[in-house]
């Protein structure tokens, strides 16, 4: 199984990684990336089973990051869950409209991480 | 036997054996001059004349029977105490009774409250992709949404017309968004559920009954993993929710009563005594300061006054375990901090007013729980008649200076106040110090007292806030992982000196600079042209901070100027300051006396 953290805050992409570390996961099958354009070649390279996404992003933001996942065949069926600050109901709608499995609301702790993840590992 | 019999008799012997020895000595020195052989001294001699003997035992009548009446006094002090030691554990004991029996109440109600939600009136309602409602659900969802003349596909939407035209819209396109979108789990999808939660009215025999429904949903898919139908589950929560309601009102409500009695009994007596009445006192200057405010067009200067107060009351009642008041007193200076230099309209006026008497409802409520606990201060007054008592070298000043109505206060309740405030401080920003007082002076008189503690404790909590390091990056620094702060208070002439140190990083010139030329206080020609002398000054002047947010501590940029203020205007007194970049600051204040 093989992750992809994608978040431009390297202390966010830390927090989820060790979490995920925690959770018996290889430290190789986790990868990150600073922003959406290495994301997307991440993704085009490797087949990654399970995705993070940070709403607001420079350049590409979140939510067009996970519009253009969804247009690629293999990851039709990808839980990808976004990491937000946002949480008021028009978001959350938003976030299910682009093709967003679930969604963590920060601040996250390893306790709403693993609440929200465990349906996917 | 009582001492007023003993010393008489004791006196009488002694004053026997005497005057027998003194009336020999004297014949025989009398021997050298004349002849006193003739002369034979018989012990009753002395019987016959007693006067001296009667005049000493007297005098030891009147000794025994004074120590009599003072250790009667004094045992009656210990009586006293031991009455009201008693009544006080009666009290505490009475009090977590009060406090288990609440417990208990509020422990039955959250019980209640879990048998309401576990059997609370369900209803359940499918809808399929053509948003058409299917048979399948039960009584209770008609109970709620209407009548049984509504079965079958027009119970859902009679269900809808009692949502209103936006609420329908929405769920609409909530309903559309779930047979779209396969990717959302079912719990972001309940995320978005637009009736999580609704109230209508309904009219039951005449009588208008108001209700609160809440609705999750579960999704049912088919064979190809296709949502085929949605299933709302509907509950009728209103009574569960009047029940919830009560419990938080009666659980503020008690932990705000019980707040303040924890805070009461986790703090020195003396420290809360002295800050109860400074509060009153504060109360008053406030209330001074609101009236001067509304006769002024200038209120710049009345409202650094009203900040510096409102500072003092936030940090104190934060330090001692008043939260609700510190909180209070918070939003009060955030007020007025926006207000300063504005004119004020009539709105802001009544805004002012409403502001102090929040605060001053705080304060009532004090009092009210203050004198529901009497004896709790009352307790004082014993022990200052016992030291009156025990302590043979009775101080005169303190006497004399009670009766001019200035009371000396200790410098050792200074130290009690400043380790609160040090602990607390350091608390809230993560940081670890040791705060020491040395003095060589036992008191001052409470006026001056007063502006000496505010004083310090706004350098402390700002040697706290911006000066002492966090625990880790001290050790980087190769400092002590605690730091230290100290104040050495000493007499020299007519001067009392206090000399305040903290090993912190010392004030940072660069980030005044700054700040200075954001707060227009200076321009940047104006900075580059200052010494750095000059720059630190601008620390001291009214609302100048250095840091952005306003927290608990300090950061509204109203300490320093307070303790400037409190040197020069108040006490008559001049100050010097020694900046140690990265080692800490030195202030040595002077002071009249």
């Amino acid at each position: 199984m093989k992750a992809l953290v994608v978040d431009d805050s390297r202390i966010m992409r830390n927090i989820i990684i060790n979490i995920l570390k925690e959770k018996k996961m290889d430290g190789d099958d986790i990868l990150d990336a600073p922003e959406g354009k290495t994301a997307l070649e991440i993704l085009n390279k490797e087949s990654i089973d399970l995705l993070f996404v940070d709403w607001n992003m420079p350049k590409l933001n979140g939510l067009d990051l996970v519009k253009i996942v969804r247009k690629i065949e293999k990851y039709q069926d990808l839980p990808i869950i976004m990491v937000t600050s946002e949480a008021a109901r028009y978001n959350v709608m938003e976030a299910i409209k682009a093709g967003v499995t679930d969604y963590i609301v920060k601040p996250i702790t390893g306790v709403t991480i693993m609440e929200k993840i465990k349906a996917y590992m | 036997m009582k001492n007023r019999y003993i010393w008489p008799i004791f006196g009488v012997l002694v004053g026997w054996i005497l005057s027998y020895v003194s009336i020999a000595i004297v014949l025989k020195q009398l021997g050298e001059f004349v002849d006193t052989s003739g002369i034979v001294l018989n012990p009753l001699f002395v019987w016959e004349r007693p006067i001296g003997p009667i005049i000493l035992g007297l005098a030891s009548f009147l000794i025994g029977l004074s120590r009599d009446k003072l250790i009667v006094k004094q045992q009656d002090t210990e009586k006293k105490n031991i009455d009201l030691h008693k009544t006080m554990i009666e009290q505490a004991g009475r009090l977590s009774a009060e406090l288990n029996s609440v417990m208990a109440e509020l422990n039955g109600y959250t019980y209640q409250l879990d048998s309401i939600i576990e059997t609370i009136d369900e209803g359940l309602c499918l809808v399929n992709r053509d948003f058409v409602i299917e048979e399948g659900f039960n009584n209770s969802f008609i109970k709620i949404f209407g009548d049984k003349e509504y079965l079958g596909n027009s119970i859902f939407n009679t269900a809808f017309s009692i949502l209103n035209e936006n609420m329908k819209k929405e769920t609409m396109d909530f309903l559309e968004l779930c047979f779209t979108n396969k990717t959302a789990s079912p719990s972001m999808l309940n995320e978005a559920n637009p009736i999580k939660e609704f109230e209508f009215v309904q009219v039951i025999e005449g009588i208008v009954v108001q209700k609160i429904i809440s609705s999750s949903i579960n999704i049912i898919k088919n064979a190809n993993k296709e949502i085929e139908k949605i299933m709302f589950v509907f509950n009728d929560i209103t009574s569960a929710n009047e029940l919830k309601k009560e419990l938080e009102k009666r659980d503020k409500e008690y932990s705000k009563r019980y707040s303040i009695m924890v805070a009461l009994f986790g703090n020195d007596k003396n420290v809360i005594k002295r800050f109860i009445d400074g509060l009153e006192e504060d109360m008053e200057i406030l209330s001074k300061k609101i009236k001067e405010l509304k006769q002024n067009e200038n209120n710049s200067n009345i409202i650094s006054d009203i900040l510096g107060t409102v500072h003092s009351i936030k940090g104190e009642a934060f330090a001692l375990g008043f939260e609700k008041l510190s909180g209070i007193a918070g939003e009060v200076e955030t007020f007025f901090k926006k207000i300063k230099g504005e004119v004020l309209g009539l709105e802001s006026n009544l805004e002012i007013i409403g502001f102090y008497e929040k605060l001053n409802n705080e304060k009532k409520e004090f009092d009210k729980t203050i004198s529901a606990l009497e004896d709790f201060l009352a307790d004082d007054e014993v022990e200052d008649i016992n030291t009156d008592i025990s302590s043979s070298n009775l101080n005169l000043t303190d006497s004399v200076s009670k009766h001019l109505g200035y009371e000396n206060i200790s410098f050792d309740l200074l130290r009690k106040e400043l380790e609160i405030i040090n602990k607390s401080s350091a608390e809230e920003g993560g940081k670890q110090s040791v705060f020491t007082l040395n003095t060589s002076v036992k008191s001052i008189d409470s006026k001056k007292y007063k502006l000496i503690k505010e004083l310090f404790l706004h350098l402390l909590r700002n040697s706290i806030a911006h000066g002492i390091e966090l625990p880790l990056d001290r050790l980087e620094a190769n400092k002590d992982v605690n730091g230290q702060i100290t104040l050495d208070i000493l007499k020299v002439d007519n001067n009392l000196i206090f000399e305040y140190t903290d090993d912190g990083t010392g004030f940072d010139v660069e980030k005044i600079k700054q700040r200075a030329i954001e707060h227009d206080i200076a321009t940047e020609d104006e900075i580059s042209k200052m010494s750095n002398r000059d720059i630190i000054k601008i620390v001291f002047n009214d609302g100048f901070s250095t840091t952005e947010t306003v927290d608990m501590i300090s950061g509204a940029g109203v300490g320093m100027s307070v303790v400037k203020k409190n040197i020069y205007k108040e006490l008559k007194g001049k100050f010097t300051l020694t900046n140690r970049p990265g080692r800490g600051i030195k202030i040595r204040i002077t002071i009249p006396v």
